[in-house]
């Protein structure tokens, strides 16, 4: 199964990024049987315009993956990953391939648009309306 | 007068318009470049005091953050939507080829080889360049909506005509970024009524790009209010910066005299010879009602309003 | 490192009196980047009493394109004066910039509506309308003398595309924040809930709401929580000005309690505080005695930073 991750650097020991739009790379794998196949890094220039979320996702349509791993991720970024049936997952602080294991292993959370991406506990957590 | 914003011909058509003002519909923009320098507490205490004698439409041209009919007791009646346009897409027609794709500078149209093309609809700011790129007709004007606009009569005291001041303003959909849009419409709203009031004032936003410059287009008069510290001077000299290149006549009101230094306000004035028209006080009294959305009535109002219908409406002293 | 903004909706309501002293006492401990997100009247520098000449360099930025109209393509000239021109390119666009000039049968641009989005360009069947890059801005690095940078942008008057400069002066600060290691970078947000705006809050970790006791902020604040609540931004508040009318204050806290806001501090209504505008200084630096306001909502905002962070972990 192919999957994406918003990526800091271009390698597997780089960090995951908080980012999806603005993170510096994205990083394509084939993931067979738990081993991680095919590793394609694609850079992700900074554009001035808007839609840099929208430009990511297109690089990931593009490369036909199946789900995609990253922080936060914007509602128009959101709604092209769904148009493409593309699934995400939340991130957790670590590598690349860190990441990409914990999700072979079905540890990572899924995101959706209206999921809080990390609530104060304590201080008050979000739940409005 | 000493304005001086081009060539003779400009001179003229502002004095026409000073000596000949019974022939013409003033509208009058209250902008500033700063925010928080108190236009919509003036723009509504002014329109206010102009209406007990004639009839104002005040427009709130803010349409991110509008706060006047917060201000001003009024009625609220939805008008219309606004809309922007939305292309819709005809899937049978299209050939894959993304060229709506290719030309869309917002990055809303989403092309992904050998499949159909999609609209971000949050992204598009409706120009319509994907219609005219398309070879194969598969796009067509739709609409979405981007804001809504609403209107409200001033509840005057029985006794009072209750149609001497009217506001409009509208409320642009949060996350939506076609702000001049959303202004365009309103005004274009409010001119359908221009014809039944004496005066048109249009409290601007803050700032000095397109949500501006949208509200202030093809106005006769600007009043920019300012405050007299350091940021108020500097965010002046921005803001007379625009007027002067949309050739707009251009009075200074100092809101919050009493605080600063008034210095830094009178030699922008010089420097750009734009004169200072009025000094609103840094009062208690007048920051309480701001703070509980009450309107303010103040005699340096008072003065503001005989001012600028001696100097700029043809009327007389009260 | 985290990214936090300062948002208010209203205009005035403390944005940049609040990044300026927020920013210093973070300074103290961390390395911080500040960044004045209201690239039409920039005040953050002034706050921190830099002037233009402090600023090491101003580079200029193209983000933004306006139409250009070749006379001599123009097919409308070539008709027949009783005919009309084709006027496609007016039809095309839909911001009001192109009118049409009778007299001489041609496309009259009007370059402070234009929005350079090309449709008239498509539209054109003689090539007579091109779309060029213009300057419309420019961004600069400054050095405040606390310990931080700032990085500022001005709109070039009557130009398009402020949130454009925002991503632009993001793309620098990053490159900045890069380079230091910085721990922290604060956001001075515009008023409004507009595409400056926007470019402010998108990928954005924290946003710290700044208001007053005021109907307006109050209801003005309401539309910049609707936008925060969009990016699905976790944020905290602050009430700033709080002597002027308590009874609102109190509504305020309600207000936030009930809405699962954590209230991070409260900053008095203060002559001072005006003082310290007119010195130009931050006001914790003006009088140190306001310290405690502000450590007391760095602290609590990093709290509710860490908080968010192991929940995520988790």
């Amino acid at each position: 199964m192919k999957i994406a991750i918003a990526a800091s650097g271009e390698t597997l020991d780089s960090q995951a990024s908080q980012v999806f739009g603005r993170s510096s790379h994205l990083i394509v794998v084939d993931l067979v049987d738990g081993d991680l196949k095919d590793v394609k890094s694609i850079p992700n220039p900074p554009i001035t315009e808007g839609g840099a979320g929208i430009k990511s996702a297109r690089f990931v349509g593009d490369e036909k993956a199946e789900a995609l791993i990253s922080g936060s991720v914007g509602p128009n970024a959101f709604e092209v990953l769904k148009q493409l049936e593309i699934k995400t997952y939340q991130m957790v602080p670590g590598t690349v391939e860190q990441n990409l294991t914990l999700l072979s292993q079905g540890k990572l959370e899924e995101l959706t648009p209206s999921a809080p991406q990390g609530r104060g506990m304590g201080m008050g957590g979000r739940g409005r309306r | 007068m000493a304005w001086e914003w081009g060539e003779e011909e400009e001179d003229n058509k502002i004095v026409c318009i000073i000596f000949n003002p019974g022939k013409h519909l003033m509208k009058i923009a209250i902008t500033g470049g700063k925010g928080g320098t108190g236009k919509s507490t003036i723009s509504t205490a002014l329109a206010m005091e102009l209406s007990h004698e004639h009839k104002v439409l005040l427009i709130d041209a803010d349409v991110e953050c509008p706060d006047d009919h917060i201000i001003l007791p009024t009625t609220r009646e939805k008008v219309k939507n606004v809309h922007a346009m939305l292309p819709s897409f005809n899937p049978e027609n299209c050939s894959k080829c993304g060229s709506c794709s290719e030309v869309c500078r917002e990055n809303a149209v989403v092309f992904i080889k050998d499949k159909y093309p999609f609209i971000i609809s949050r992204q598009c700011n409706g120009c319509g360049a994907c219609l005219l790129a398309c070879p194969s007709s598969a796009l067509k004007e739709g609409q979405q909506v981007i804001g809504t606009i609403y209107q409200g009569q001033h509840q005057q005291p029985p006794g009072r005509n209750s149609n001497n001041l009217l506001l409009v303003w509208s409320e642009m959909d949060v996350g939506c970024e076609s702000t001049s849009l959303v202004v365009n419409a309103t005004r274009e709203y409010a001119a359908s009524m221009v014809s039944e009031y004496d005066h048109v004032l249009i409290d601007t936003a803050a700032g000095t790009h397109c949500n501006v410059i949208s509200a202030m287009m093809g106005v006769d008069l600007a009043l920019a209010v300012t405050e007299p510290t350091p940021l108020g001077k500097h965010d002046l000299k921005l803001i007379l910066q625009l007027l002067k290149i949309m050739k707009i006549p251009t009075q200074i009101i100092v809101n919050k005299s009493t605080i600063g230094d008034s210095n830094l306000i009178e030699e922008v004035s010089r420097d750009n010879s734009v004169p200072l028209i009025q000094e609103i006080p840094y009062e208690r009294e007048i920051l309480k009602k701001h703070s509980r959305g009450q309107l303010v009535i103040h005699k340096t109002i008072e003065e503001l309003a005989n001012t600028i219908t001696v100097k700029f409406l043809g009327g007389t002293h009260k | 490192m985290k990214t936090i903004t300062i948002l208010s909706g209203k205009g005035g309501a403390g944005k940049s009196t609040l990044t300026a002293s927020l920013s210093v006492t973070l300074a103290n401990k961390n390395k911080v980047v500040a960044i004045d997100c209201d690239a039409d009247a920039p005040n953050l520098a002034l706050v921190l009493g830099l002037d233009e000449e402090n600023f090491d360099s101003w580079e200029p930025l193209t983000t933004g394109a306006k139409i250009q109209f070749s006379k001599d393509k123009c097919k409308s000239l070539k008709f027949c004066p009783n005919c009309p021109g084709l006027q496609k390119c007016m039809n095309a666009c839909n911001f009001s910039a192109i009118t049409w000039n009778t007299e001489e049968d041609l496309p009259e641009i009007n370059e402070l509506l234009c929005v350079g989005c090309g449709a008239c360009q498509l539209a054109c069947p003689t090539g007579a309308l091109t779309l060029k890059k213009v300057e419309n801005a420019r961004i600069g690095v400054g050095k405040t003398q606390y310990g931080f940078p700032i990085i500022s942008g001005q709109l070039k008057i009557g130009e398009s595309g402020s949130g454009n400069v925002v991503n632009a002066l993001r793309m620098k600060a990053s490159e900045i924040a890069e380079d230091i290691q910085a721990d922290y970078m604060i956001l001075d947000a515009a008023a409004g809930v507009g595409c400056p705006v926007i470019a402010s809050l998108r990928g954005i970790d924290y946003v710290i709401l700044i208001t007053e006791p005021t109907s307006a902020a109050f209801w003005d604040l309401k539309r910049a929580i609707e936008l925060v609540d969009h990016f699905n931004i976790p944020c905290g508040a602050v009430i700033n000005r709080w002597g002027i009318n308590k009874d609102f204050t109190y509504q305020l806290q309600d207000y936030f309690q009930t809405n699962n806001i954590p209230l991070l501090g409260m900053i008095p209504y203060d002559t001072r505080f005006i003082e310290a505008l007119v010195n130009l200084k931050p006001a914790v630096v003006y009088e140190p005695n306001f310290k405690t306001i502000f450590e007391d909502i760095m602290n609590n905002c990093l709290l509710n930073l860490q908080e968010i962070s192991n929940a995520i972990s988790q």
